[in-house]
């Protein structure tokens, strides 16, 4: 048991700790995790089915200028160990992985806070002209960091395991059960308006409205999504370059 | 402009810092200076070289290397290319002021971050993700690691692209890819594309009804039967659409708004609203 929770508590530290960004950031989805956490705890068709569903709480899981929403790593490395030694069914998983969602936030937070720290160390370093030793402070040392940080809760939670977690489900009344899991229906909302935002232009806005009623109404696949999505957009800016041409003239 | 463009930086010099950027970008990331030690460790060895025989100059380059800095890792490496080409012209003696080369960088990132943000993260990382969970939920293995595939061989190839890019054109770099109307036809389209897929997302996975009932006549109506038949996920439109504005009102204050979020539906659950 005990090797199995570091190995849960290096996947998250993998996947939280940043280093090769664009690889923990394609690493850190729920639904990536959720296999290997499966193969870990020997049974990857339930790894990868509680990971996909709680991926359905990320679908869109935007970082704009450093600022994670929610911590799915987090989220999905507390539940899925969880849900699969207690043989939970998907729903509870969810409901177990939005408040430690939130809680990564936090991590993330002490994170930023520590590294401050480095800051003026590395200033110091090049202060006395020792620019080899900055280095450490800029890569190794707040990695290492990140290593105790993230490591550490996740470590300690799989370890306690499912006794805890099990007896803790059972104590929570019904209703609250349903309430966060209600919630994380509600939670993708703030991925995806985050993107409305991050896109920013505000005139295109009539396209996420068109997009949301067409599929409310038709449901047709996303990929025939992105077709429609594409056609539209092409068509747009034959317009929108000959507008701005007469702009410019 | 210089014609010939003498060399002390190889191709080797360049790979490295920019692997450099790509290991650390986030991994120091501070509230005060935010990726500053990142980029200062992109830069330490080829500042190095190229300052070798001047400390006065070289301590100053490091400081202004480390100062703060924050954009998006991806299109933001064009930055550090125009960055290494501008600095290696000034340790040849030309005349590049250190405040150009400060001011090309806080004016580039941000653009950059928003562009590259909205890009990557808004198209690159989502679309695949919904356009293959549904599979992956029926089982499919392959099918969970697609998205992070499609995502990785986008973001490698395209951050090298303008790495590169970025020292060979140099300052002119960043008129040439930001105002070529290219680039903005493009970046248009994308836009367009990620607002209609957002949408459809929303549509999907968002999900809120009620389970309220009222009496019509002698027989008892779901009150979501009703709010269908007038305009199909009306609540899940609400909901995203609340949250965008509470966002652009209040500003990017997430945390609040999950907790928020939670206490709501905890409560509506309670009262048997939803």
């Amino acid at each position: 048991m005990i090797i199995k929770a570091a190995l849960v508590g290096l996947l998250y530290w993998i996947s939280m700790g940043r280093a090769q960004y664009f690889f923990s950031f394609a690493f850190r989805k729920p639904v990536v995790l959720g296999v290997f956490i499966g193969l870990i705890f020997g049974d990857v068709q339930a790894g990868l089915l509680y990971g996909a569903t709680i991926q359905l709480m990320y679908m869109g899981g935007i970082e704009a200028g450093g600022n994670i929403p929610s911590d799915q790593g987090l989220a999905a490395c507390i539940a899925i160990p969880a849900a699969i030694m207690g043989n939970l069914d998907a729903g509870a998983a969810v409901a177990l992985a939005v408040p430690f969602g939130v809680l990564g936030v936090l991590i993330n937070n002490v994170r930023r806070t520590i590294n401050s720290f480095y800051n003026t160390k590395a200033d110091a370093y090049i202060e006395k002209g020792e620019y080899d030793k900055v280095s450490k402070f800029s890569f190794v040392l707040p990695w290492l960091t990140n290593g105790v940080l993230y490591f550490t809760p996740v470590f300690i939670a799989t370890w306690l395991g499912t006794s805890v977690v099990q007896s803790f489900i059972n104590v929570i009344p019904e209703w609250l059960m349903n309430g966060l899991a209600n919630a994380g229906n509600m939670l993708p909302a703030l991925g995806f308006a985050l993107t409305l935002v991050v896109m920013g232009k505000q005139k295109y806005l009539p396209f996420f409205v068109l997009g949301f009623f067409l599929y409310a109404i038709l449901g047709f696949s996303m990929l025939t999504g992105a077709v429609i999505a594409l056609c539209l957009a092409l068509i747009v800016s034959l317009f929108v370059q000959e507008d701005s041409q007469e702009v410019d003239a | 402009m210089s014609e010939v463009k003498k060399s002390v930086i190889t191709k080797m010099d360049l790979l490295i810092a920019w692997f450099k950027w790509c290991l650390a970008v986030e991994v120091p990331v501070s509230f005060d200076r935010m990726q500053a030690l990142a980029f200062g460790y992109s830069m330490n060895k080829i500042l190095q070289k190229l300052y070798k025989d001047d400390p006065e100059e070289l301590k100053e380059a490091m400081k202004r290397h480390h100062s703060m800095f924050n954009t998006n890792c991806d299109w933001g490496s064009i930055i550090h290319g125009i960055t290494i080409s501008l600095e290696e012209q000034r340790s040849l003696g030309e005349d590049i002021s250190p405040d150009m080369i400060q001011s090309l960088k806080l004016g580039l990132m941000g653009p950059l971050a928003g562009i590259g943000d909205s890009v990557d993260q808004g198209i690159v990382a989502t679309i695949p993700l919904a356009i293959f969970v549904p599979m992956a939920l029926e089982g499919s293995v392959i099918a969970a690691f697609l998205p992070g595939l499609i995502y990785l061989v986008w973001s490698y190839g395209w951050s090298w692209f303008l790495f590169q890019k970025g020292y060979t054109l140099g300052r002119n770099a960043v008129l040439e890819i930001l105002h070529s109307g290219m680039i903005k036809k493009v970046i248009d389209v994308a836009s367009i594309v990620g607002l209609f897929m957002i949408g459809c997302l929303s549509a999907s996975y968002v999900k809120v009804s009620t389970i309220l009932t009222y009496e019509s006549g002698s027989t008892t109506v779901a009150l979501q039967d009703t709010l269908d038949g007038i305009l199909p996920k009306f609540l899940p439109f609400c909901v995203v659409m609340g949250m965008y504005l509470y966002i652009t009102k209040r500003g990017p204050k997430y945390l609040r708004l999950i907790c928020y979020t939670m206490v709501i539906a905890i409560a509506l659950t309670f009262f048997g609203i939803i």
